[in-house]
């Protein structure tokens, strides 16, 4: 079994620093084999957005260098889940403190994809998403926003959400809502499937088959591939004009 | 209120309480049976529904579950191991992309 990981981000065309924070971990253990991919966006027209995503992505970071290895001796996903969940909280408190001790606002989103062997979790909070890209693009991941909410109470249409002056509003994300409720999930990675994460800059302005078309997992194969051809589409975004930041992350397991 | 009516909340209370008993024993069995076996090579444990994980359908995810996990407690600073990477972990991919070098303490 292996697995294939690959990350890029950009500054985009627009904003004076680059919030989003990224992570891409492949790690060989005595059980198997461990990644973590992970996309934190740092909010938009928050300041120090870019210190919420760095403080997520380094605690899931060591978390995975220093912890993992012990946890998989009596690897739980229950456990993981629980565990993954408590640091989301405690890093939502300890973001919402810091904020609040130095006057500033800060937030980001969090969304990623711890894998062991041939099994996965899924953890996600805000309106970055997963793709599954195998025979056909599959969005994992809900969008934390209002017009998602809207368009699930059947108060507004996909349409209008897509103009809606309140479309980029997050109904929760880390170092904001008070209570935060990450949504969790488990399953079993297919072989030669290739997952995507990425901000919501590297979405607006592409459409789903775009993506599926430039990151088929038939083509792109290997780690080479992955990051020429995120590179390529982050460059077709720049072009249309996209102001946010832009960052996506690759995974892909075969075995 | 009558001795019928309170007699028909006793029965009622203690089938909440037998269902509770069995559920959660079947679940600790099923978690005791799956770490013998070994988790990490295993399918994905067995899980029931939490409402909030529940919401977004998992529908991309093959054999996906939901987990029970306590969301309402306050959770505690996890105890802190020595901060050395061990030898049987080796890392293949290590991309840790940051814009800050300001930490919050």
């Amino acid at each position: 079994m292996k697995y294939i990981v690959a990350a890029e981000t950009d500054i985009g065309i627009t904003k004076k620093v680059n919030q989003d924070s990224v992570c891409v971990k492949n790690a060989e253990t005595k059980q198997g084999k461990a990644a973590l991919v992970m996309v934190c966006d740092g909010m938009g027209g928050l300041s120090k957005g870019e210190l919420a995503s760095a403080e997520v992505i380094r605690s899931f970071s060591d978390w995975f260098d220093y912890e993992l290895a012990y946890e998989l001796e009596n690897w739980s996903w229950r456990d993981a889940g629980q565990s993954v969940l408590n640091r989301l909280k405690l890093l939502n408190s300890r973001i919402i403190d810091y904020g609040r001790l130095n006057g500033v606002q800060l937030g980001t989103t969090v969304t990623g994809i711890l894998a062991v062997n041939n099994q996965m979790m899924t953890f996600h909070v805000g309106d970055s998403r997963i793709y599954k890209l195998s025979y056909h693009i599959k969005q994992l991941t809900e969008d934390h926003t209002f017009v998602n909410r809207e368009v699930k109470r059947g108060t507004m249409t996909a349409e209008q959400a897509k103009t809606d002056p309140r479309r980029n509003a997050l109904t929760q994300c880390i170092g904001v809502s008070g209570d935060i409720t990450p949504e969790i999930k488990f399953g079993t990675i297919e072989s030669g499937t290739n997952y995507l994460i990425c901000s919501d800059g590297f979405r607006h302005v592409i459409t789903e088959e775009e993506i599926f078309d430039g990151l088929s997992p038939k083509r792109i194969t290997t780690k080479s591939s992955m990051q020429a051809r995120i590179r390529e589409l982050i460059e077709t975004v720049k072009n249309r004009k996209e102001s946010d930041n832009i960052s996506a992350v690759m995974f892909r397991a075969e075995y | 209120m009558t001795k019928y009516e309170l007699m028909v909340i006793a029965a009622a209370a203690a089938a909440f309480v037998l269902i509770n008993i069995i559920m959660w024993s079947i679940i600790i069995a099923k978690e005791k049976k799956s770490r013998k076996n070994n988790a990490p090579a295993q399918p994905a444990m067995p899980y029931y529904g939490m409402p909030a994980m529940t919401q977004a359908v998992p529908q991309s995810v093959t054999q996906t579950r939901t987990a029970v996990f306590n969301t309402r407690a306050n959770p505690t600073e996890p105890p802190q191991r020595p901060r050395v990477k061990r030898s049987d972990f080796i890392l293949l991919d290590d991309i840790v992309i940051v814009h800050t070098d300001e930490r919050i303490e």
